[in-house]
């Protein structure tokens, strides 16, 4: 089985491409350039240089989330498309996940992105299961939680921002990859989504934000029970 | 034949159409977000742009499936990259060029107002030298096109759009969002009593600015509520409309009698205005040198055949990007060099 895969879902952009679990080529940046520009050369220079063509791929895997709004969706519609119109396999791995893949460890892993006002999109891994399920959430809540277990933790993802508070609450328990460690490497991505299976129907396959927008919060909140997302979009 | 496949998602509608040779529309899907944003009064940039990834796919089998063409029978991808709202615009651009590259197509780039006036060829041909009134929910200028796919911006306005300033006379009427229908539909049952300034008039200049008037509607209607007495809402329409209309009129004049064109196009959202479109086409009849050519009502919103039309033009003349092509929030046209 031939593999493309590729993670926008942050400032770091990798493509790779494999054949069933094994990485035959990765191409990665981690400069701020615009993946609008930088994601489809990566994907057909990448192709090319592997002597492939797009129409040998069997599956196409995506980092779906959570992560950078606009960066999920420029992955995802790439991802969408293809998929659609050219009729191959479409498989969303949690960007979590794929960071927590790539580390070994039997403690607790935790891949952390940094959502601002000391909020985080986080999850706890354990041996490659999710223990706490990938949310977003105030990192003190994290912590909380992490606080029950007496394992080993290694942080990864953003961990620069919130360095000092991780030592300062774990002490030597607490372990810590920095940003440049913990960029996607390509790997990861291909082991978790070639245990996957398919979505069935890929217009419904969409980024896993975590996390609804202000605007709908405070919408819902006045408007109780009112919800009809069936409603909201429809073709004239 | 050639045959275009288009791209459109700048603000909340997400379209894909096909269309031959600029003019012949095979299909045109276009799926509207207005009912979610009718919840918050106005397009929600991040809420848009969900939906626009929730459709893209919809909208796109739906234009292949309805033009009956397979993507081997296309010559190449036309996409809005501006103006518009930048997360909206991406989802767009990112389908286009993926289809583009899936299929081993050209892009061709397209700036999302050059639609709105190509679309005047589902009418009929644009004859050139042409002059286009451009008025939508962003945009109000006034546009003279010497030649094919060749625009300079004579004015434009100085604050609200035009379709903008409909839209937030209606927020004041409590009327859905965007209120450019409602109030148009209102107009015809009311009368033009109330005098409302229309700006600019004397000014020697193509320019045109609608916030005065705006206020002029707040004050009138705040003014009535202080006095307690009741507005006829459709007479406030009426002549809300009539101003603006007035305003469109006058610039309208002056820019024909200064540039001899042989065709008038009237395009943008604001474009569906039925009294708008009845105006300029008694207007026209003073300039008889001058076709009047209106965007068919149905194609005056955001949609991806015009998109397409405007893309013929610049696949005639080999205007393609590669697959780094970004979006332009901020795209505009050249302003006339005086
Ligand atoms: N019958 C009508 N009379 C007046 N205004 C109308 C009518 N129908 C629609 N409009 C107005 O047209 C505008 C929408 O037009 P359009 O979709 O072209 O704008 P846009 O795409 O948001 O802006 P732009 O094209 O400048 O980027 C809205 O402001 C709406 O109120
Ligand atoms: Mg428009």
């Amino acid at each position: 089985m031939k593999i493309l895969a590729f993670d926008t879902s942050n400032q770091p952009l990798t493509v790779s491409l494999a054949e069933d679990n094994q990485v035959k080529r990765v191409f990665s940046t981690n400069e701020a350039r615009n993946h609008s520009i930088q994601l489809l050369p990566a994907i057909q220079e990448t192709i090319a240089a592997q002597n492939w063509t797009l129409t040998d791929i069997d599956r196409i895997i995506v980092a779906q989330g959570p992560g950078s709004f606009t960066g999920l969706r420029i992955g995802i519609t790439v991802a969408k498309v293809l998929a659609d119109t050219l009729k191959i396999d479409l498989v969303g791995v949690s960007s979590l996940a794929v960071l927590a893949e790539q580390v070994t460890s039997q403690g607790l892993i935790v891949p952390l992105f940094n959502a601002r006002n000391e909020n985080v999109f986080a999850g706890v891994y354990r041996e490659g299961n999710n223990i706490l399920a990938d949310a977003h959430q105030p990192i003190a809540n994290l912590f909380n939680w992490l606080q029950t277990y007496d394992e080993p933790i290694i942080f990864l993802g953003d961990t620069d921002v919130f360095s000092a508070l991780i030592t300062e609450t774990f002490g030597a328990r607490a372990h810590m990859l920095t940003p440049s460690e913990s960029l996607p490497d390509g790997q990861g991505i291909v082991s978790l989504g070639i245990q996957a299976s398919p979505v069935i129907n890929i217009a419904d396959f969409n980024p896993q934000y975590l996390r609804k927008t202000q605007a709908e919060l405070n919408w819902l909140a006045a408007h109780p029970g009112e919800d009809n997302p069936e409603n909201y979009v429809f073709e004239v | 034949m050639t045959k275009i496949i288009s791209f459109e998602s700048s603000a909340d509608e997400t379209s894909v159409a096909i269309v031959e040779d600029g003019c012949t529309i095979l299909s045109n899907a276009v799926a509207t977000q207005i009912n979610s944003h009718q919840r918050f009064g106005g397009i929600v940039p991040e809420v848009a742009s969900r939906h626009h990834i929730e459709w893209i796919t919809r909208v796109l089998d739906d234009a292949l499936q309805t033009a009956n063409i397979k993507p081997i029978e296309l010559d190449a991808v036309a996409v809005t990259y501006g103006p518009g709202l930048v997360g909206s615009l991406l989802v767009g651009l990112m389908g286009a060029k993926t289809f583009a590259l899936a299929h081993n197509l050209p892009i061709i780039p397209v700036n999302h107002l050059a639609g709105h006036i190509a679309a005047a060829n589902f009418n009929r041909p644009i004859i050139y030298p042409a002059l286009a009134l451009m008025v939508s929910g962003g945009h109000t200028e006034l546009v003279l096109m010497r030649e094919e796919n060749n625009f300079s911006v004579l004015g434009e306005t100085r604050d609200d759009a035009a379709g903008e300033s409909f839209d937030k006379v209606g927020r004041l009427l409590k009327l859905p969002y965007p209120a450019g229908k409602t109030i148009d539909d209102m107009a015809h049952l009311g009368q033009a009593t109330i005098k409302f300034p229309t700006a600019m008039a004397h000014e020697d200049n193509y320019d045109f600015s609608f916030s005065g008037l705006k206020s002029a509607v707040i004050n009138y209607v705040h003014h009535a509520e202080q006095k307690g007495e009741t507005i006829n809402r459709n007479d406030l329409a009426a002549s809300f409309q009539n101003a603006v209309i007035d305003a469109l009129l006058g610039r309208t004049r002056r820019a024909l009698q200064d540039f001899p064109v042989k065709s008038f196009v009237l395009a943008g959202g604001v474009a569906a205005n039925s009294q708008l479109r009845q105006a300029l086409a008694e207007l026209l009849e003073q300039f008889q040198n001058t076709q009047f050519i209106p965007v068919p009502q149905l194609y005056t919103g955001d949609n991806a055949a015009m998109v397409g039309a405007a893309g013929y033009w610049n696949y005639k003349k080999k205007k393609f990007a590669g697959l780094d092509l970004n979006t332009n929030p901020g795209l505009d046209f050249e302003l006339l060099e005086s």
